[in-house]
């Protein structure tokens, strides 16, 4: 019982410590977030299995972790609330050339984020060539182009 | 699913109100953060620190008393200091016992110095330790490794039939 609720502990304070990170945590993964995470891995590992090396305690964690992800993913389809509680909701932050600077701010986006984003993925110059930038809920940034 | 939200010409679920409401959230999330860990370095979580470090308590008689830590981890080792006074140990031997209810949470992974003899009981574990030198008092270790319980534990140490000694640790998961 003890591995069942181990791995269900673990997996919801690494839900609720991600979602209050925000979202341009992991969406956009930079080296250094690549390395917490690599590190964010290692500190999970013991107290997920503890002193057991059992075959029936690995698979037991991982049963759990995936179950409750799928239960979640049913129950986000089913409840619009809990789909926006999981995962967040997407935001528009330029509008028609304008970037939006309230929101930005608090989203902690820089205008040169989102032009970063702009030249990758539409090959867009300026600021007022965008038509609409969105923060996903991923964490990403979705450019439309004039 | 829903309606399709729109925005200008985008069709995309914003939802301004929910998203204010998260931003809120995190950063009342992120005080709680800070916090906690402040609360870590103060030693609230065991370890070092201001609140977390050794306590001492003593029998009322003066002839006990025990170091311990006041917060402790699950399967992180911790040490019990007994301290005898010189009176407890006159007679060149000395019969420590501790409560069972106590031990049985923990793993005793060592003593130091080794006991002579251990003898169990229905509510305590005794321990006949040689007193090498009369004259000063006399320090007993025990090395232990919480591993079964969390939560409160109290414990209890006392010599012979004298005065014991009680003290209470919290194990944290």
């Amino acid at each position: 019982m003890d591995a069942v609720l181990r791995a269900a502990v673990i997996y919801f304070i690494l839900l609720v410590l991600v979602r209050l990170t925000g979202k341009r945590s992991l969406g956009q993964m930079t080296t250094f977030d690549f390395v917490l995470l690599l590190i964010i891995a290692e500190a999970t590992q013991q107290p997920l299995l503890g002193n057991d090396f059992s075959l029936t305690n690995a698979f037991l964690a991982i049963l759990t972790l995936v179950g409750i992800d799928t239960g979640l993913s049913l129950l986000e389809r089913r409840s619009q609330t809990v789909d926006k509680l999981i995962n967040g909701v997407p935001l528009v932050i330029v509008e028609n050339g304008e970037p939006l600077e309230e929101r930005m701010n608090k989203a902690r986006v820089t205008a040169d984020d989102i032009l970063e984003m702009a030249r990758e993925q539409q090959g867009v110059e300026r600021m007022e060539q965008i038509k609409y930038a969105v923060l996903e809920r991923s964490g990403g940034i979705s450019v439309i182009p004039r | 699913m829903a309606e399709r939200k729109r925005v200008g010409d985008l069709e995309v679920h914003e939802d301004l109100m929910f998203q204010r409401r998260s931003w809120l959230v995190q950063r009342v999330g992120w005080i709680a953060m800070a916090l906690v860990l402040l609360a870590a370095l103060v030693g609230l979580f065991g370890g070092a620190g201001l609140l977390g470090g050794e306590a001492k308590a003593g029998s009322k008689d003066a002839m006990v008393s025990v170091s311990y830590e006041r917060f402790l981890r699950f399967m992180k080792p911790t040490t019990l200091q007994i301290q005898l006074s010189q009176e407890a140990g006159k007679e060149g031997k000395v019969s420590v016992w501790l409560d069972r209810e106590y031990l049985d949470g923990l793993q005793v992974q060592q003593i130091t110095p080794q006991p002579d003899t251990a003898r169990t009981g229905p509510e305590k574990l005794t321990y006949v330790f040689e007193v090498g030198d009369p004259n000063g008092p006399a320090t007993i270790t025990f090395d232990l490794l919480p591993e079964q319980e969390i939560g409160a534990l109290r414990g209890r140490v006392g010599i012979g039939d004298g005065e014991q000694v009680s003290f209470g640790q919290f194990v944290y998961p």
